[in-house]
Formats: structure tokens, C-alpha cells, sequence
């Protein structure tokens, strides 16, 4: 893969849709992480 | 750190009582604001049916309001970056009421900015051409990439520290609030229990996210400047775009955040969250900015002028003395302005020299009559027709002089107002900014257009048309809808936050005035 | 492979502008009207630009058509975000309109200023239908996109596909509409590659320069200085 396929159409669409998918699961996966987190051990969990 | 309660906590009702509680004035703000845009959507469908022929662009001025909105707006997004980010990062515990404010602006400067592009372009209706046959070697796709890479960086990082103020909204609401927004808090909490370990995944993704987002944001000004500065045009063609419109975009990122600040803190009567101390600070930031923005700019104009190139000197000349001096000078002034009245507080220390009471009627006086001889100049300069038959004659060299004296007695008069008012005095800069700031984008963007490289060629003539203003104004009306919508489903300053800087900030009496003024109902519980 | 390039006599040139009127018409480029002309939008795929230079008495006034330069190196190609505009296989760089969003970044990418813009839905108003080229190509570009000269492309196609001559240098040589039209005969099209060619031996003239050619874009369409007028004492 050559410097040259830079300049081909749908290289920057190649780019685009995957920086997209790369985004959507990267900062998708972290809200995730955080939102299946689990509890305390005390079974209690903190309100706040 | 947990601490251990036997009892819910209770939530300051005054960060909650925006989102419950709606008076008339924000009713008709709204409606004069959807008027706007709405005006803005129907000559937009115009311009879609009839062509950008209803704009003032032509030959050779191929890129007008719009592009001048869009780079404004995709700078103003920074708010969020520098606040949030650099200030997290940093430790700078006084940016907890701010946060959320800054990361709103953000996300929706940049929804704004996106959309002046669609405006901007010949075929709306093609824009997934960039998808289908996008070239990554043209500017326009690396800004697409990183656009698209910050906007979800925003709206994720504006999300995160959202989820355990949903968790309290959804558990404290009042009986009495409506289902739908019960459904919302539970839905965008997504089962916040605010368990030990949940608090530090939610702290350690802040943080990623936090240094992340940094880089991202100051690649996204830059890519936006390479729009210009990758072509050959005189005085666009410049190394120092990239860096320059970054501390622009910051610069005015700071001062939208000031302006809303101050409107929030008035409207929803958070004096004790929004204090003197978070004015003052910002202000020493923007402070900051401004000295960098003068450097930048003038780093800019001397190499340009020094070097003497005859396609820059005739863009440079446009600017200073040619038809768009109002716009340069005018930026000039807003920016020298703001440097003015954001140092002036910092001057002499108290004590030391004698401040002069506030006189309103000597500051007044001089106010007004520097106004005048501001448009004596103006008018001598032909740049406004208010007083044709008016004459100067030989005083004509004298007035600039005239008028920095005025200023300079006028700028005395009001120090000691400022000094004792630091919070109207940053908004006041603020504003100041913000203008400079647009007119700075503008003087970028068409004086280079109207004087092509090759010699021979005419010189390009703009006049903004109706349809571009209208639409200039309904994407500020739009910005400020979608603001205005966000304060009434969420709690504009970070309900948790604050709370967790009672327990994380050492008992110092400096950082002990970071924290909200404790009344009959603090968030103590 | 021929590498198409126009070499265009400065001391032949009368600044007629039979050129630009041949090519609009050839090309279907769409009717501007007195005031949209006003405004800027005409459009122009070849232009004869006027450089006055001097004081009076010793003035000096320069015509210098422009076409498309046609560049080996074209900063508009690099920029296009959607490659609705290439360079072919023989030099020429062409348009796509079915492909141009009209970001017009292309326009601000070209040095030269010798793109343009459908700013509106083009018209033919009254009589001025007469004028349109019946041809299926070109077609009459629609609004919102950008377009330029082609070299006339639609006729050097037609030309190969009927095994015709290209170029100045046979005298049934198919060239495009400006030079076909030119009243001084100032302006030659051809092969740049062919060393016998008169685009390529004029190319290589004393007198032959080209436009901002310190920019690196390698224009293809040469110029032939002028002479100078002397005065007799």
C-alpha cells in the first residue's frame, strides 16, 4: 500500500467510516465499562 | 473515597430548580430564538432551490459568511477542551461548577459549525460523496476525520461526568415531576449505583478521556486552518495558521464560556456556585490568550509586510488601508479592548498607588468623546458618511493621538470599577473578544479572495447578501436554542462534582473558596 | 501516449476574444446576464485578461487568454475531497459533475483563478437558445458544481473515435474551439510529448514562458513573449 492510495477516491472514506467505528466502539465500550461496573462487596451500593 | 451516610444526601435545590422550574421570560426566549431560526431554515430552502446566487459570493470570492461561521464556530468548541480537559488534568479544582457548561458549549458549537458547511456547499445532497469516494489527500477529509473523531470525543466526554448526576436526578426527583423526565434520568443513567468500583472506573475514563481529547481538539483547528493554508493564496499560505487559529479558537472558546457563564449565574440565581474567583481566573486566561493571540498576529502581519511580496503586500495593504481596513481595524480595537480591560484589574497592587475614585461623569466624558473622535477617524478615513460635510483639516494627524489620550483617561477613570466588579469586567472583555474573534476569522477569509495572485486580475468585490445574515443569525440563535434546551433537561453545573470537592479538597483556605457558598441548604447531607 | 498542451502567440494575439465567445458556446457554458455579470458570477472557461503597466506616455498594455493551464502538477486535483476532478491518462484535467459537491476548494486551490462556479441554475434566456450546442456533450452543467475549460474534450474524443487527426500540425487537425476560432491564428494545440510538434518546438523557444511557473504546478499552456515596438526618432 503505496503513499499513492492516499490519493485514490474512497481512501478518505475508507478513513473516515473506520475512525468512525473506532470512535463509536472505543468510547462506547468506556461508557460500558463504566455503566456494568459492579457493586460493593457489602451489597450495598452507595447513592449519590 | 466513600463516605459513609446513613441517609441520602440532599441536592441544593438551586442546581436543580432550572430543570424543574420554568419562568415566561424563558418561554418567549425560546420563541424569539425558534423565530430566528426558522427564518433561517426558510431562506436556506430558497438558497437550496435557487442556488448559492443568493448569496454575495462570485468571482473570484468563492467562500464568504459561511466559511467565516464555520471556522468561529469549530473554534468557540474549544471551551470545553481547555476548561475541562486541561484543567483536569492540571488539578485546577476551582473548574468544578464550570465543567458542564464548557463541554456543552462544545458539543454544540461544533453541531453549529458541522452545519455551516452543509450551508457552504454547492450539493448538500452529494455530501456522502466524501464517504463514497472521499480522497484522504485533500484538507477536506481530514477535517471530516477529525471533526467526527471530536464531536463523539465530546459528546462522550460530556456524557461521562453526566452519568452520576442522572443517578441523582433520577432518584431525587420530585413526585410531582413529569414521567418523561423520570424515564430520561433513568434511561441516561444507565443503572448508575455509584458502587467503589464503579467511581473508579467512571474517575480513570475521565481521565483517559481528558488527555485524549487534548490532542484531538488542537488537531481539529489545525486541520481547519490547513483548509486555507494548503492552497497558494497570498497571506493563507502561512506555517503559522495551524498554531494561530488554535490560540484563536481557545482565545474564543474562554470568552463564549465567560459570556454564558454570567447569563447562567444571573438567570438561575447560582451566585454561590458561580463566584468572583472563577471570572477572575478565566479572565487571567483569557488574559493569557489575548497576549498570544497579539503575538501570533503580529508575528503574522510583520513577516508578511517585512518581506514586501507583491501578491501578500496587495492583501496585506486591502487590510490596513484598502476596503477592509474596518474589519481589520475594528478587530484591532475589539482585541485591544479586551487586553485593556482584563489587565487593568491586575495593575499596580492596592496600596501602593493611589486609585482614583470612580467619576462617572469624567468617565463618561471621556468615553464619549474618544466615540467621537473614533468616528472622525473613521469618517476621515471614508469609512463612514455620518458627517460628509465635516472637515478636520490640519488636526486630521492629531486625532489618532487624540484618541489614544481619550482612551488612556477614559481606561483610568473606569479602573477602579473594574477592579471592584472583576465579573463585568471579564464578560465585558469577553464580548469584546468574541466580536474580534469573528472579525478575525472574517479578515482571513475574504480580503485574501478579493486579490487573486496573477496580476491583471480584477479585484474581487463582497457584499454579504440577506440570505447569508439571516442564516449568520439563526445559527447563533440555533447555538443558543440548543444551549437553552440542554439547561432544562440537565443540571448546568455538576451536582457530584462539587460534592466530591468537600471531600477531595485539603482544608487550605485558598482552595476551601473553590467551594460553593454554604447556606441553610448546602449539599451537605 | 500524446501529452496535450497549447502554446498561445502573444505578438499574434489581438485580444479579439473571438476565443472566449467560441469556447462558450462550444461548451454550452451557461448565459450570465448583464446583472449577474455585475455580480461576478459570469463564467468564463477561457478568459483574456488586460495588464496594464507603465505611466503615460510609455504604457504598456499586455492580453493574455487564459484558458485552463491544464497543470502536470494541479494543486486543484489534490484538493478535490471527492476526486470530481483528474487528471487523464494525456494530460488534460477534467471535471466530474455528477461527482462535485461544490466545496469549491478546488476554486481556492487553483493559482491561476480559472475555475468556476454554477451559482445558479444556467439559462438561456430568449434567443440566446440559438446558441446552445446540440450535441449531447457537453451538457449544460446544473447548479451548485464547479466547472472549467477541458480542452474541448468532447472533440478530441470524437476525433480518436473517428481516427481523426489531433493537433495544430495537420491542417484537418482537430483542436478545440478557441484555437479553431482564433482571428491571428496566435494559438497551436498539440502533442507535447512529440518533439516535432509546433506546441512542442514552440515550447522550446526563447520567447516562451509560462504562468507563475515558479509555483512548481508545471502549467501546460505556453505563452510567446510579445515583441517590443520601437519607436523611430
Amino acid at each position: 500500500m503505496d503513499i499513492n492510495w492516499l490519493t485514490q477516491p474512497g481512501s478518505g472514506g475508507l478513513v473516515v467510516i473506520t475512525v468512525l467505528v473506532l470512535c463509536l466502539g472505543f468510547y462506547g465500550s468506556l461508557i460500558l465499562w463504566i455503566a456494568r461496573a459492579p457493586k460493593d462487596d457489602s451489597g450495598r451500593g452507595e447513592e449519590r | 473515597m466513600i463516605k459513609q451516610r446513613q441517609q441520602r444526601p440532599v441536592v441544593d435545590p438551586r442546581l436543580i430548580q432550572p430543570i424543574l422550574r420554568t419562568g415566561g421570560a424563558y418561554y418567549l426566549l425560546v420563541a424569539l430564538l425558534a423565530a430566528v431560526v426558522a427564518a433561517g431554515l426558510y431562506v436556506w430552502i430558497r438558497q437550496i432551490r435557487l442556488g448559492l446566487a443568493v448569496t454575495g459570493m462570485n468571482t473570484p470570492v468563492y467562500w464568504g459568511l459561511y466559511i467565516t461561521n464555520f471556522v468561529f464556530f469549530i473554534g468557540v468548541s474549544h471551551a470545553g477542551t481547555l476548561i475541562s480537559a486541561i484543567l483536569r488534568v492540571t488539578g485546577a479544582e476551582w473548574r468544578r461548577p464550570i465543567t458542564r457548561a464548557a463541554e456543552a458549549i462544545t458539543v454544540f458549537a461544533l453541531i453549529v459549525g458541522g452545519s455551516q458547511v452543509i450551508i457552504d456547499m454547492g450539493r448538500p445532497d452529494r455530501v456522502l460523496n466524501l464517504i463514497r469516494y472521499g480522497r484522504f489527500q485533500s484538507p477536506l477529509l481530514w477535517d471530516v476525520t477529525s471533526i467526527t473523531i471530536y464531536l463523539l470525543g465530546s459528546i462522550t466526554y460530556l456524557y461521562l461526568p453526566l452519568m452520576p448526576d442522572m443517578a441523582i436526578l433520577r432518584d431525587s426527583l420530585p413526585t410531582e415531576a413529569p414521567g418523561w423526565r423520570r424515564r430520561l434520568y433513568r434511561l441516561l443513567a444507565l443503572g448508575w449505583h455509584g458502587g467503589a468500583e464503579q467511581r473508579r472506573r467512571l474517575e480513570r475514563a475521565i481521565a483517559v478521556m481528558a488527555v485524549l481529547i487534548i490532542p484531538i481538539a488542537v488537531s481539529v483547528h489545525t486541520v481547519v486552518s490547513w483548509i486555507f493554508a494548503m492552497t497558494l493564496r497570498p497571506m493563507w499560505h502561512s506555517t503559522i495558521f495551524g498554531p494561530y487559529f488554535v490560540i484563536g479558537a481557545i482565545y474564543s472558546g474562554i470568552a463564549t464560556l465567560l459570556i454564558a457563564m454570567v447569563i447562567i449565574r444571573k438567570a438561575f440565581h447560582l451566585e454561590a456556585y458561580l463566584k468572583p474567583l472563577h471570572f477572575r481566573y478565566l479572565g487571567i486566561l483569557l488574559l493569557t490568550f489575548s497576549a498570544l493571540w497579539f503575538y501570533f498576529t503580529s508575528a503574522e502581519y510583520l513577516t508578511t509586510g517585512y518581506g514586501g511580496v507583491p501578491p501578500e503586500m496587495r492583501v496585506l495593504n486591502a487590510k490596513l488601508s484598502g476596503e477592509y481596513q474596518a474589519a481589520f481595524w475594528g478587530m484591532v480595537a475589539a482585541m485591544s479592548i479586551a487586553f485593556v480591560v482584563l489587565l487593568l484589574p491586575h495593575l499596580p497592587a492596592p496600596g501602593r498607588i493611589r486609585l482614583p475614585a470612580f467619576r462617572p461623569r469624567f468617565a463618561a466624558a471621556t468615553g464619549v468623546a474618544a466615540l467621537l473622535v473614533a468616528v472622525l477617524i473613521f469618517n476621515q478615513a471614508g469609512l463612514v458618511t455620518v458627517l460628509t460635510d465635516l472637515n478636520v483639516g490640519p488636526a486630521a494627524p492629531a486625532l489618532p493621538w487624540l484618541l489614544a489620550a481619550l482612551v488612556a483617561l477614559f481606561a483610568v477613570s473606569v479602573l477602579p470599577v473594574l477592579r471592584q466588579n472583576i465579573i463585568a469586567g471579564t464578560v465585558i472583555a469577553a464580548f469584546f473578544v468574541d466580536l474580534g474573534m469573528w472579525l478575525e476569522r472574517f479578515t482571513i477569509v475574504v480580503p485574501t479572495e478579493t486579490r487573486p495572485m496573477l496580476e491583471g486580475y480584477v479585484i474581487g468585490i463582497y457584499h454579504p447578501s440577506a440570505t447569508e445574515w439571516i442564516l449568520t443569525a439563526a445559527s447563533f440563535a440555533g447555538f443558543v436554542l440548543l444551549y437553552l434546551v440542554f439547561v432544562k433537561l440537565f443540571p448546568i453545573i455538576s451536582i457530584w462534582e462539587i460534592r466530591e470537592a468537600e471531600e477531595v479538597i485539603p482544608h487550605t483556605v485558598k482552595k476551601q473558596s473553590y467551594l460553593p457558598e454554604v447556606g441553610p441548604m448546602s449539599s451537605k447531607g | 501516449m500524446p501529452r496535450w498542451g497549447m502554446v498561445i502567440d502573444l505578438d499574434k494575439c489581438t485580444a479579439c476574444q473571438a476565443c472566449t465567445v467560441a469556447c462558450r458556446v462550444e461548451n454550452n457554458v451557461s448565459f450570465a446576464g448583464p446583472d449577474e455579470y455585475r455580480r461576478g458570477r459570469a463564467i468564463f472557461w477561457n478568459t483574456v485578461v488586460g495588464v496594464m503597466e507603465g505611466e503615460f506616455p510609455e504604457v504598456r498594455a499586455e492580453y493574455i487568454p487564459m484558458p485552463c493551464m491544464h497543470c502536470d502538477n494541479p494543486p486543484c486535483v489534490k484538493v478535490c475531497p471527492v476526486g470530481a476532478t483528474y487528471r487523464d491518462a494525456e494530460g488534460v484535467v477534467k471535471q466530474l459533475y455528477d461527482r462535485c459537491i461544490g466545496c469549491r476548494l478546488c476554486m481556492q486551490a487553483c493559482p491561476y483563478n480559472r475555475r468556476y462556479f454554477n451559482w445558479q441554475v444556467p439559462e438561456w434566456p430568449g434567443t440566446f437558445t440559438a446558441y446552445r450546442n446540440p450535441d449531447r456533450e457537453p451538457q449544460p452543467r446544473p447548479k451548485g458544481i464547479v466547472e472549467k475549460c477541458t480542452f474541448c474534450e468532447q472533440r478530441l474524443r470524437k476525433a480518436r473515435e473517428e481516427g481523426r487527426p489531433i493537433g495544430s500540425d495537420d491542417a484537418e487537425g482537430v483542436v478545440p474551439a478557441c484555437v479553431e476560432t482564433c482571428t491571428g491564428g496566435a494559438r497551436y494545440f498539440g502533442d507535447l510529448d512529440n518533439p516535432d510538434s509546433i506546441v512542442s518546438r514552440l515550447s522550446r523557444s526563447p520567447r516562451a514562458y509560462r504562468l507563475q511557473e515558479e509555483l512548481g504546478t508545471e502549467p501546460k499552456v505556453y505563452y510567446l513573449r510579445p515583441g517590443q515596438w520601437e519607436k523611430e526618432s
